[in-house]
């Protein structure tokens, strides 16, 4: 953790939508992120890591001002996103930018590549016009696309040289901040490795901070310095990659490590299974959310939620049982 | 495990597509076996193929696909089994479930109503028996609260238990072969274990064999005995899961398992795999994968290779393999 000030900081982020209200039924509370604290430094990066639904897109998009968080708030560079214009957010979105899973559905089907490039260089009025083409092109060779791909439009494209274009895009504008939403996850697997290994080392060559959400925890150890793990809207452990992930403490960490498949046959019993699945966030569990499915549950996990705490070795975990 | 007689043998399997552009190849040649209880898995990249050689077992192809070569299950012809002898098999013997169970699944009628019309095929006509049968079922698969489920309609249910539906469903008629097709892709991967689990519990209880169809090679070294491994409509590499995991004789299988990050270290670079698969209409002259190999020479590129063992139930379709364990 950097000792300056963060990049980006998430203060206790509550975001609640109302839903399902109609003529005969009352409208229900639904509770997508509560109390979420987190941060970025500089240049570092951070993995968000949970399963469908945890909050882990809901809580990018609240750092994006798509969501307005109901409680709490965000700052970049000690900065309350909430006091920003419209005319702050155009600079912002310059510093943060974001890369979303499906590279197709971020990219204008009807334009090419190089245009694309080119038309956020325009929208920003970075560079003198005439040399922006040059830049785009560069910043496509960055990534690994040649003047003769970067003439092509989305489609005629693979799922991996899209992504790659989504990736020139977004580093054209040379911000401090990427946020990553699952954004190798629709690729196969040998391609997955190429795009990896473009972000590491661009994030390496640009002093990048990234945001890198993601169910893949394997992943995540590759490329980041520090994780967070999400059940149900909230965090419930936070550290250094090497010590989450070799050494769980949360019992929903604990289940989440041992139920990825290994990369190689193992010897001897297939791990413990934790039973259930997570429940709707409609009906929260009371106390600890991951209580109904915890083995190491007691009663008073089903009473008082427990709170993100520091542990001996410098991580945070919010569980009774430590 | 070559037991005396395979349960399913796949000999030559070519599937063709009629495309306006002409004939598009899309398996080319595919030799697989399998034991009865043993599991196998089929694995592959989008586009390789496994999924219709998985579709051609059932004979799910789509219309304007044509199935060539022989499907020996139970020393019979699949392919050219009349449609009546067909219909009798599926579901009896064979059967299949996908990635996506909430598709699969009837959303106007309830799970009990579809696991007793899946049971009554057996012959039995007794409603409230078929009942009890059904809760006994999906009690077998893990699911909770049964008697309760069997009145849910598919999507009161959950993606994990949408999956242990169909499992039942399936399981139902005690089938020889299951074929599973990304059986766990669109699950989170805490109910993904669960499913692993019970598909291993069911091999192990009735000793029905399964061809599991992946790209996820640790769902393979979770699960199966052997593997297969399927590039751009061929099998370019097959043995059992502990030889080919750790002495993978094809390049590209050796890529794949190295591309693939880590949960217990970290490297410094992943190793990946340059450029992209070829598509069916663009097949290279001579090896498929000759293009993006790293051990490819100027051979590689005039005769597609063709598939050898080099080791007891340990094959390659390479020129210029990896080393094969010393025997």
């Amino acid at each position: 953790m950097t000792a300056a000030q963060p990049l980006l900081a998430l203060q206790d982020v509550s975001l609640a939508f109302r839903t399902g209200g109609g003529l005969v039924r009352r409208s229900r509370r639904l509770t997508v992120l509560d109390g979420v604290n987190l941060e970025v430094g500089a240049g570092e990066a951070l993995g968000l890591v949970g399963e469908s639904g945890c909050g882990k897109s809901s809580l990018a998009k609240t750092v994006l001002n798509l969501n307005r968080p109901t409680a709490g708030n965000v700052r970049y560079r000690g900065r309350d996103l909430a006091s920003c214009t419209p005319a702050d957010w155009r600079r912002l979105r310059r510093q943060v930018q974001y890369i979303f899973q499906d590279p197709l559905a971020s990219l204008d089907p009807r334009m090419r590549v190089l245009d694309q490039v080119i038309e956020v260089l325009a929208v920003h009025d970075i560079g003198p016009p005439a040399e922006r083409r040059d830049r785009a092109l560069a910043e496509l060779a960055a990534v690994g696309l040649d003047p003769d791909l970067a003439a092509n439009y989305p489609h005629a494209l693979s799922g991996g040289q899209r992504q790659r274009a989504v990736i020139a895009r977004a580093l054209a504008l040379d911000p401090k901040l990427l946020i990553c939403d699952e954004p190798v996850s629709a690729l196969d697997v040998s391609i997955q490795a190429q795009v990896v290994n473009l972000l590491a080392e661009l994030r390496r060559a640009r002093g990048l901070a990234l945001l890198f959400i993601s169910h893949d925890l394997s992943l995540v150890r590759h490329l980041c310095e520090r994780v967070a793990i999400m059940y149900m809207g909230r965090i419930v452990e936070q550290g250094r990659v090497e010590q989450i992930l070799d050494r769980p403490l949360h019992p929903y960490t604990r289940a989440l490590v041992a139920a990825i498949p290994r990369a190689e046959p193992r010897r001897g019993e297939p791990p413990e299974v934790i039973e259930g699945e997570t429940p709707s966030l409609l009906d929260p569990p009371a106390g600890c959310r991951f209580h109904p499915r915890c083995p190491r549950a007691i009663e008073r996990c089903a009473a008082e939620a427990p709170l993100l705490t520091a542990q001996p070795d410098g991580r945070l975990a919010a569980c009774h049982r430590l | 495990m070559p037991s005396a007689e395979p349960l399913l043998e796949i000999r030559g399997l070519t599937v063709d597509f009629q495309g306006t552009v002409g004939r598009l190849p899309v398996v080319r040649s595919v030799d697989l076996a399998l034991s009865p209880g043993e599991i196998l898995g089929l694995v592959g990249e989008s586009g390789s193929g496994k999924s219709l050689t998985c579709l051609s077992v059932m004979r799910l192809l789509p219309e304007t696909a044509k199935a060539g070569g022989q499907i020996l299950f139970e020393g019979r012809d699949l392919l050219g089994l009349p449609e009546e002898e067909l219909v009798a098999l599926r579901g009896s013997a064979l059967a299949m479930i996908g990635q996506e169970p909430a598709s699969a699944l009837n959303p106007v009628r309830t799970i009990g109503r579809q696991l007793v019309e899946a049971l009554a095929l057996g012959g039995q006509s007794d409603r409230r028996r078929l009942l009890s049968e059904a809760e006994g079922l999906l009690r077998q698969v893990g699911m909770p609260d049964p008697a309760a489920r069997l009145r849910a309609y598919p999507h009161q249910l959950s993606g994990g238990q949408c999956q242990r539906a169909m499992i039942a469903m399936m399981i139902a008629r005690r089938p020889r072969l299951l074929l599973a097709d990304e059986p766990t892709t669109a699950l989170d991967v805490t109910v993904q274990a669960q499913i692993l689990q019970l598909l291993r519990r069911l091999r192990r209880q009735h000793g029905m064999a399964i061809l599991l169809v992946t790209h996820d090679l640790g769902v393979v070294a979770e699960l199966c005995d052997r593997v297969a491994v399927m590039y751009a409509g061929r099998i370019v590499e097959s043995g059992t899961v502990a030889d080919v995991f750790r002495h993978p004789l094809h390049p590209y299988t050796a890529g794949l398992l190295a591309a693939r990050p880590r949960i217990d270290c970290r490297v410094a670079s992943l190793a990946s795999i340059p450029g992209s698969p070829p598509r069916p209409m663009a097949l290279p002259l001579g090896c498929a994968f000759a293009p993006r190999c790293f051990r490819a020479g100027s051979d590689c590129a005039v005769t597609e290779p063709g598939f050898a063992l080099l080791a007891p139930d340990h094959g390659t379709a390479c020129v210029h393999p990896l080393e094969a364990l010393p025997a």
